[in-house]
């Protein structure tokens, strides 16, 4: 039985602190002050734009209503909100499951143009060769593949961690679990994303 | 082989958003050297992070989620909160009423601590044993006098309580409008929507037709939503509703290959309707896109034009200054 250890390095960064610039907005958005809530939403909606994007594609149709769907979950959940993480992770991850769920859907119907951000990202990504923007977006595209083979507590952190580059912490202050679990789970999913990288032959010798 | 638990998560997140101290990267190089999960994620990573800046058009984006934030969710919550208040002083009504008749009965000479007696129509219904042994009520003390005395007791029509609830809450056949305030379509279609746009008293038919065109679109049955739009800006033209149902019309047109037209009268719809409107900016950019796809080069680059002096800073700006000089001769 592998024992999970903690990393190595001890400067690693301490747990998340309660401490969230948003947190007054919050408390008056909650006290059903319009504007603050106004604010609140129009803050934290380029992390669930960017949540919402990651697993769908930057471009995708259905960003705009998955996104609004998002928001409504964010602003039904603000009475429930612990602040055991910050608002805007808290949005990231309302944003990710909300995306998450809604490929699930329009895989289940066998929509496969899921990823049809592909040529659009190539398009946009002028900062890269032909090539290397290419590659690229067969990784984003692999890695959206795998989001939809892995148990739901992987693809998560996978989603958090490595695509929207939250921390162990982070990621683990949202998801309500503990870090090492987080740990554990990017793991599994970080080694099935590696397996799935050097099973595309374009993409093995990149790796 | 890896070793996964040692991976530094803490190191590849850092190395996206800023940089390394010198021991850090070295640490994190000789690790990505040895563990190819740590290396793929990274450089997924990275490829995510090229493409998940900023997009154009987000804040207007932004604007739209809070619309239906306010829509769904801040206005249901007030209404809750009213009918809650409105409830609450209710109960505090009928709490001083009950207390000014114990008041009255002690006033009238009664002996402490009597029972307030039930009501006739209770007493008659239920045949309360408490109330048949009551003394007589004498002629002149009929129950239906009592509340015109206790008018003294009672708190004024509009107490504090109620004033917020009373001056907040719509007639009866608009429940749902959000007066006083703008709704939040007109908001969105234009704070300073046009005299002829405002809301009507079929506006709570307008707002459930349009919702269930939003969803329908949300669905994808782009079809069915072109036709409940259309519905709409039939049956409730003056509604805000309709003002931007146009917008999401034409926006839904354009997706559809040959439909152009169709799409351009829709955003010279709302163009018309709300020239200063805060869809406007979209409208514009919808209706240079359809002239252009019509080939009416002129018009759509006195669109762009239109759109650059109006919307300097506008995310489809520098789309329009591209488009103008491909336009120019």
């Amino acid at each position: 039985m592998r024992i999970v250890r903690q990393p190595i390095d001890a400067q690693a960064p301490p747990p998340i602190v309660a401490t969230d610039e948003l947190a007054a907005l919050a408390d008056a958005a909650l006290r059903q002050q319009a504007d603050a809530m106004r604010t609140l939403i129009v803050t934290v909606a380029p992390a669930i734009l960017r949540a919402v994007r990651s697993v769908l594609g930057t471009r995708h149709p259905d960003v705009e209503d998955v996104a609004q769907e998002a928001a409504l979950g964010f602003a039904r959940a603000l009475p429930e909100f612990r602040r055991e993480c910050n608002l805007i992770h808290f949005a990231c991850r309302i944003g990710v499951l909300g995306a998450l769920a809604a490929r699930r859907r329009l895989r289940a119907r066998a929509e496969d143009r899921v990823d049809d951000g592909f040529a659009l990202d190539l398009v946009q990504d002028g900062s890269a060769s032909p090539i290397d923007a290419a590659i690229e977006a067969r990784r984003r595209a692999a890695l959206r593949d795998l989001c939809d083979d892995l148990p739901d507590g992987q693809r998560e952190a996978l989603v958090m961690h490595v695509v929207l580059g939250m921390t162990v912490e982070e990621t683990a202050a949202a998801c309500r679990v503990p870090a090492n679990t987080v740990r554990s789970r990017l793991r599994l999913a970080k080694e099935a994303l590696r397996a799935r990288i050097q099973a595309d032959v374009r993409l093995r010798d990149a790796l | 082989m890896t070793t996964p638990s040692l991976c530094p998560d803490h190191l590849l997140a850092r190395a996206r958003t800023s940089a390394l101290a010198d021991g850090e990267r070295g640490a994190l190089e000789a690790h990505l050297e040895q563990c190819g999960a740590c290396r793929a994620a990274l450089r997924t990573g990275q490829a995510f992070d090229r493409v998940l800046g900023p997009q154009p058009g987000d804040d207007q984006l932004a604007t739209r989620l809070w619309c239906e934030v306010e829509r769904q969710v801040v206005r249901r919550q007030s209404r809750r909160a009213r009918t809650i208040a409105a409830v609450a002083a209710a109960a505090v009504i009928a709490l001083l009423s009950v207390t000014s008749v114990a008041m009255l009965r002690a006033r009238l000479g009664r002996p402490s601590g009597s029972v307030v007696p039930a009501p006739a129509s209770a007493a008659a219904r239920g045949g309360v044993p408490g109330a048949r042994a009551e003394p007589p009520r004498s002629p002149s003390e009929p129950a239906r006098a009592v509340p015109s005395q206790l008018s003294d007791h009672l708190p004024p029509p509009e107490a504090p309580a109620m004033a917020p609830a009373a001056s907040e809450s719509p007639a009866p056949g608009r429940a749902s409008r959000p007066s006083p305030s703008k709704p939040a379509r007109v908001r969105a279609a234009g704070g300073d929507a046009p005299p002829g746009v405002r809301p009507t008293d079929d506006g709570e038919g307008a707002g459930a037709l349009f919702s269930a065109a939003n969803v329908t679109r949300r669905r994808g049955e782009t079809a069915r939503a072109t036709e409940q739009y259309r519905r709409l800006v039939k049956e409730y033209p003056s509604s805000p509703e309709a003002l931007v149902a146009h917008v999401a019309l034409g926006r839904l047109l354009l997706a559809r290959a040959g439909a152009g037209a169709g799409a351009l009268a829709e955003f010279d719809a709302y163009l018309v309707a709300a020239p200063t409107g805060a869809l406007a900016e979209e409208a514009l950019f919808g209706r240079a896109t359809c002239l252009m796809r019509l080939g009416r080069d002129r018009e759509e680059g006195a669109t762009w034009r239109q759109l650059v002096e109006r919307f300097p800073r506008s995310v489809y700006a520098e789309r329009a200054r591209v488009r103008l000089g491909e336009l120019s001769p």
